[in-house]
């Protein structure tokens, strides 16, 4: 009985210790214009960030979390919405990632098309398409549900607008939770690479830019 | 004994009545091309979306709620967030109001623009200034906060980038969480403005569109 009480204790200390893994000095947090932090340097408002981001479903803080941190309280509700939209929205693997691909392009947001070009492809979308996509050139062959996606995020981004011809394709497709949630992966997307751009956010070791100016 | 206890129970339910009030038919919810909806047609988790805005500092479900419902558990993430950057923010309140109108004109978002110009009014930014940002011009004669703001902002619009001269003038000035504040009130309504032109959501009765295509 003893020693079960004292493995129980043990196990109990370990998962302690590895919840507490942020604890550790190195968070791997990346930076340009804005200094990489330590755990060390954290206030308990940015701990509990860095906490609730590497204890969820990203269980990474690379990306726009060391700027984040700077507004730890606006930070962890955008993080909750971009949890919902990178793991719980409506809208499938491949439209995700083609509506996030589409919003890096426009923004010329280097580290966000790097990060998402391997989960693009586990989704579904081919090598070839990524490579239009990088160009600026609409990708050929698409599915239906890929070549309603698009035709509404070029449209939005570009006009401010959709057409009536492009709304109604959308909807009628995909439905209006999906819509709606493909404009809110757009918006969330447009603030992350909002944050990368101003940050100048560095592409891992080694790594080159793959996108160029268009026009 | 007995009477004290019968005013307390009329109370309680008075209570109760009020803060059911959007449980009465009319939520007062427009739109253009969704459907506006009304409360009976909720599923529960809109019914918690609208509660929860209608009991929140904004107190109506006016401009991208009737689109947000069609995704409940999104729009609930997302005005969480929102209410941050209107009401938590660690940008004075002028300068958030001036980001607003600064992305508002940048999607030609009529309705967001009719709105902040009240608000951007009432918190000070002058009548000049305003004219000058829905026509497109650079306002003339701005404090120096206010200068920070503009070149930021329209900076990071035009060019998806800020030089380091507007980034280390407005770190400088502001500080590393405002900064970043002020990308979150951009980026928000970015994506408030993306709805709202993608549902042509309508201005109020009689109100004119202030904004004109530029160029």
């Amino acid at each position: 009985m003893r020693i079960q009480l004292l493995c129980v204790g043990v196990l109990l200390l370990a998962g302690t210790a590895s919840a507490q893994t942020p604890s550790t000095p190195d968070l791997h947090l990346r930076g340009d214009r804005f200094k990489p932090l330590t755990y060390g340097e954290l206030n308990p408002e940015q701990k509990a960030l860095a906490d609730h981001v590497l204890a969820g479903e990203r269980a990474s803080l690379s990306g726009p979390y060391n700027v984040f941190l700077r507004s730890p309280k606006m930070a962890d509700l955008a993080q909750q919405l971009g949890a919902y939209l990178r793991y719980h929205s409506s809208l499938p693997d491949d439209l995700q990632q083609l509506g996030i691909l589409i919003t890096a392009r426009f923004w010329t947001a280097q580290f966000e098309w790097y990060s998402h070009h391997d989960l693009a492809i586990k989704a579904g979308i081919t090598q070839k398409m990524i490579d239009d996509l990088a160009v600026g050139k609409r990708p050929s062959p698409m599915t239906p549900e890929q070549e309603v996606t698009y035709n509404f995020c070029t449209e939005l981004l570009k006009t401010k607008q959709v057409s009536d011809a492009t709304f109604h394709a959308a909807v009628e497709k995909l439905g209006e939770q999906k819509v709606v949630d493909l404009i809110a992966l757009m918006g969330y997307y447009d603030f992350v690479s909002m944050i990368l751009d101003v940050d100048r956010y560095p592409l891992p070791n080694g790594e080159q830019p793959q996108l160029k100016p268009l026009r | 004994m007995r009477l004290p206890f019968l005013y307390i129970g009329v109370l309680v339910l008075a209570a109760t009545a009020i803060a059911q009030t959007p449980a009465t038919s009319d939520l007062h919810l427009r739109g253009g091309r969704f459907k506006p909806l009304t409360y009976s047609e909720l599923t529960p988790e809109q019914k918690t979306l609208a509660e929860h805005v209608l009991s929140g500092e904004r107190g109506t479900l006016n401009g991208p709620f009737n689109v947000l419902l069609r995704s409940p558990e999104m729009g609930d993430l997302a005005q969480k967030l929102g209410t941050y950057i209107r009401f938590h923010t660690s940008v004075p309140l002028k300068l958030n109001e001036f980001a607003i109108l600064i992305t508002a004109r940048s999607l030609n978002a009529q309705y967001d623009w009719a709105s902040h110009h009240k608000y951007a009014l009432k918190a000070g930014l002058s009548p000049e200034i305003i004219e000058a940002v829905a026509v497109g011009k650079r306002p003339a004669n701005m404090q120096r906060d206010e200068e920070i703001v503009y070149n930021f902002c329209t900076e990071l619009i035009d060019t998806k980038q800020v030089s380091d001269a507007t980034f280390h003038a407005a770190v400088d000035k502001f500080g590393e969480r405002m900064v970043v504040d002020l990308i979150g009130v951009l980026g928000y309504y970015h994506f408030v403005s993306m709805i709202l032109n993608v549902d042509r959501y309508p201005l109020p009765e009689g109100a004119q569109s202030e904004l004109k295509p530029l160029q």
